[in-house]
């Protein structure tokens, strides 16, 4: 059932699924270019990621246009189904994705990004790592508000940036969402550094797999009361 | 012991704005059963309800004797349905959907699906957005009669559909049922398609079953009184169960045409109502404002 | 009598499909409804009344004029009710009201406020948050509101629950009421004609099958049953056949003729609804392959 799922999003979305690769490709390789040597190997990774999770996004959201919703619920399947399904494909094509951005980080000529370091297993890790919690941050969103949902957090996420690129310009660096950032930022750093060492490596694949379990537990428990 | 395609008994449900409430009727297998009522009565959020796209606040609802949220999937799998909007995948064309959808039943028939596309003339590369509405209606039909479905629940199937379409699927739908033992729950607005094949009629009116019957009976019992003021107050009671005032009299609703002809005494004029006049003259104040 | 509408041989070709030679008449004070299956060529034919359509040819003349000419004056004289408003959702019952009234010299807000209360469309509700039934009540209040002499409506009826569409036939009743103006309206529901309609115009496949009183469809038109073998005898007479393995059911456009010529055979000629005449003429054309279906050209109703 979990394969059909899969393939009836797959399928009916690949025409979205298409599009979007081939726009986020270019974003990718665009990006490179952009910010030239000033790139990172982390750096891109987890902006990257950032982009590659909206890719399964666009495919899941299509249902609610034309409350297609209806008939996936109709079929026989249970919604905790849907929801694992969908889990699913995110980690699955977000992960391609990455995939596609690491080929294209290795393969642009105006890439600065050491080759060494993009293919390292750290660098892997990190872009698994990325896509896996921003699904459990997202997936929730989704399933309780549709495409809708989407939109307000996007929309959400902007307004704090500028509230606190404001704040930090007009209260200086030391305010709330300035150590906020900063915080976020040396996190991701330090679990870039981590990865390299196996025993971490074990400890923090069961805590992506818990935080995926709780998040998934979380969007069924959304969905299954989810006016269709 | 009867056997029941589907029994649903004290369904509420509440909007903003609208409840369901206290709903309760049984289809036993092997029978139609058109659902009626006006528009925003409650019908399609009762096969919301039988189909759990919805949840329901209280009461039960049984599909082949098992609840239809505990045995969700299994029920579904012996399912086929038509909603009254369009539920698919508009840049996808018929034959992704049979692709997509083929795999979850089961009891899937290729053989039913070709054979239906040809004879409802749909075009399988065609995406669904270009097709007409009829055409997606009968695309949904095709869906919900390819993989041998026990029980169908059709919501408004034939909105849209010119008469010879209509007949052709009621006579479909009857055979299925003479034949194969299947089930049928349809709700529409063209009354005179029930009176062809229904076998039990439900009316449903401001979210409340105002009745459950055999549509033999129905119509049978039923009856029209047409009168004066005097007509009404003769026939006040349990059985009077509408009536409508225009400037060329009243018509009165019985249930009981035997009973109005006593209390009416001779002369009266009782007729046998169709659907339709059953539905007006149980809607609305019976003032008619013009 | 005076025509209110008067089509004349008209042509009209899309990729696919093609109405041909289309000829029919509606007389001032009543109601005439236009049925046919889907794809038959109903709205193809409202759109050229309206001049939404050039025709490739033949001629439209509503209210005297000639359509192709006079379209502009023809249609602010018309009143068109297509389906339930499904555009300029945000606006107001009364909003939508005052954009459509610039279209037309003759609109009447009094009209329009006394409809709307009468239909119980409050002024100041938004078009989405009227449900499908109001809708099509507000589209029909739009369309009496400029004392339009001619009622054009395409499917109002479908969606709606049989209280609505009784509500909406007896006003098209009500609105010929003064001999002087006239309704045409498509519909698949059958029996929303057989409650309202004095003229009927079938049309099947681009084509007239016939124009006519309601009246004379009931008393001319029916079924004739019997077995194969009398099938041939009777093959002038029948409009549509439909062949069994054993038997057949043809439509017949003369009752009488048809009894006549099977008097004393084991054949039923037997009078038939509209539903069985629409049922019986589609399903005879769509299995032409007994060689005779139409056999007859298209016939022309009392009034050409």
């Amino acid at each position: 059932m979990l394969g059909n799922l899969i393939r009836l999003d797959l399928l009916l979305g690949r025409r979205v699924l298409a599009l979007n690769g081939f726009l986020f490709t270019f974003w990718f390789a665009f990006f490179l270019w952009m910010g030239g040597p000033d790139v990172s190997v982390g750096g891109y990774i987890v902006l990257t990621s950032v982009m590659s999770v909206f890719l399964p996004v666009t495919v899941i959201v299509r249902e609610g246009k034309f409350n297609a919703a209806a008939l996936t619920c109709s079929l026989p399947v249970s919604r905790r189904e849907i929801v694992r399904a969908r889990y699913g494909l995110s980690i699955g094509l977000g992960s391609c994705l990455m995939v596609v951005a690491i080929t294209v980080g290795l393969l642009c000529p105006w890439s600065h990004l050491a080759v060494a370091k993009l293919v390292a297993p750290k660098a892997l890790l990190l872009a698994l790592s990325m896509i896996v919690l921003e699904v459990a941050l997202l997936l929730p969103f989704l399933f309780r508000f549709g495409w809708i949902g989407i939109i307000v957090l996007l929309i959400v996420l902007q307004l704090l940036g500028i509230v606190a690129l404001t704040l930090t310009r007009l209260l200086g660096h030391g305010t709330a969402f300035g150590l906020g950032i900063k915080a976020l930022a040396n996190a991701l750093r330090s679990l870039y550094a981590n990865l390299g060492d196996p025993i971490f490596v074990a400890v923090w694949a069961a805590v992506l797999v818990l935080v995926t379990f709780a998040s998934c537990a979380l969007s069924t428990w959304l969905y299954g009361r989810r006016r269709v | 012991m009867t056997d029941y395609a589907l029994e649903v008994t004290g369904l509420c449900k509440s909007y903003r704005g609208f409840a369901l409430r206290d709903v309760s009727f049984r289809l036993p297998r092997g029978y139609i059963m058109g659902l009626i009522g006006p528009n925003g009565a409650g019908k399609t959020t009762v096969i919301k309800l039988i189909m759990n796209l919805v949840r329901r606040h209280s009461g039960e609802v049984k599909v082949f004797g098992l609840d239809n949220r505990a045995a969700g999937r299994e029920i579904r799998s012996r399912i086929g349905f038509v909603y009254d909007f369009p539920c698919f995948h508009e840049d996808a064309s018929l034959d992704d959907h049979r692709r997509v959808i083929a795999p979850f039943y089961p009891r899937w028939s290729e053989e039913a699906f070709e054979r239906l596309l040809r004879e409802f003339e749909l075009p399988r590369d065609k995406k669904f957005k270009a097709l007409s509405h009829g055409m997606q209606t009968k695309f949904a039909l095709v869906l919900a009669l390819s993989h041998d479905a026990d029980l169908l629940v059709l919501d408004e199937p034939t909105a849209g559909l010119d008469p010879v379409f209509r007949r052709e699927l009621l006579q479909r739908l009857s055979a299925l049922l003479q034949d194969e033992g299947k089930s049928v729950l349809f709700s529409t607005h063209i009354t005179t398609d029930l009176e062809r094949v229904a076998d039990f009629v439900t009316f449903i009116r401001n979210g409340e079953i105002a009745f459950s019957l055999p549509k033999d009976h129905l119509l049978e019992t039923w009856g029209i009184v047409r009168g004066d003021e005097r007509a009404v107050a003769a026939l006040d009671g349990e059985t009077r169960k509408g009536l409508r005032r225009s400037p060329y009299g009243v018509e009165v609703l019985t249930s009981n045409v035997d009973e109005a002809r006593r209390r009416s005494g001779p002369g009266v004029v009782v007729d046998r109502p169709s659907l339709e006049d059953i539905m007006v003259l149980m809607t609305g104040e019976g003032n008619r404002a013009r | 009598m005076d025509q209110i509408l008067e089509v004349r041989g008209l042509d009209k070709s899309y990729a696919g499909f093609a109405l041909r030679g289309v000829s029919f008449s509606l007389p001032r004070g009543y109601i005439m409804g236009l049925i046919g299956p889907n794809g038959a060529g109903k709205t193809t034919i409202i759109r050229l009344l309206l001049g939404l359509a050039r025709p490739d040819g033949g001629e439209i003349r509503a209210l005297g004029l000639d359509i192709s000419t006079n379209g502009a004056i023809v249609r602010s004289r018309i009143g068109f009710v297509h389906e339930a408003p499904s555009f300029y959702l945000h606006l107001t019952v009364a909003g939508l009201a005052s954009i459509v009234a610039r279209f037309y010299p003759h609109w009447d807000a009094t009209v329009f406020r006394r409809l709307a209360s009468e239909f119980q469309l409050p002024l100041g509700k938004r078009v989405y948050a009227l449900s499908r039934g109001m809708r099509t009540k507000l589209a029909l209040a739009l369309a009496l509101s400029h004392d339009a002499e001619l009622l054009v409506l395409d499917e109002p009826t479908s969606g709606l629950d049989p209280v609505f569409r009784r509500e909406l036939l007896e006003r098209l009743a009500a609105y010929i009421q003064d001999g002087n103006r006239s309704v045409l309206f498509s519909t698949q529901i059958t029996s929303d004609l057989e409650r309202v309609a004095d003229y009927i115009t079938f049309i099947q496949g681009g084509q007239l099958v016939f124009s006519t009183t309601r009246d004379e469809v009931k008393d001319r038109w029916g079924l004739v049953k019997g077995g194969l073998e009398l099938l041939d005898e009777g093959r002038r007479f029948f409009r549509g056949i439909e062949t069994s393995a054993f038997s057949f059911t043809a439509v017949t456009d003369d009752v009488e003729a048809a009894r006549r010529r099977f008097a004393g055979r084991e054949v039923v000629v037997e009078r038939a609804s509209l539903e069985d005449l629409m049922f019986y003429l589609s399903r005879a054309r769509a299995g032409a392959a007994t060689g005779e279906g139409e056999g007859s050209p298209p016939g022309r109703g009392r009034d050409s």
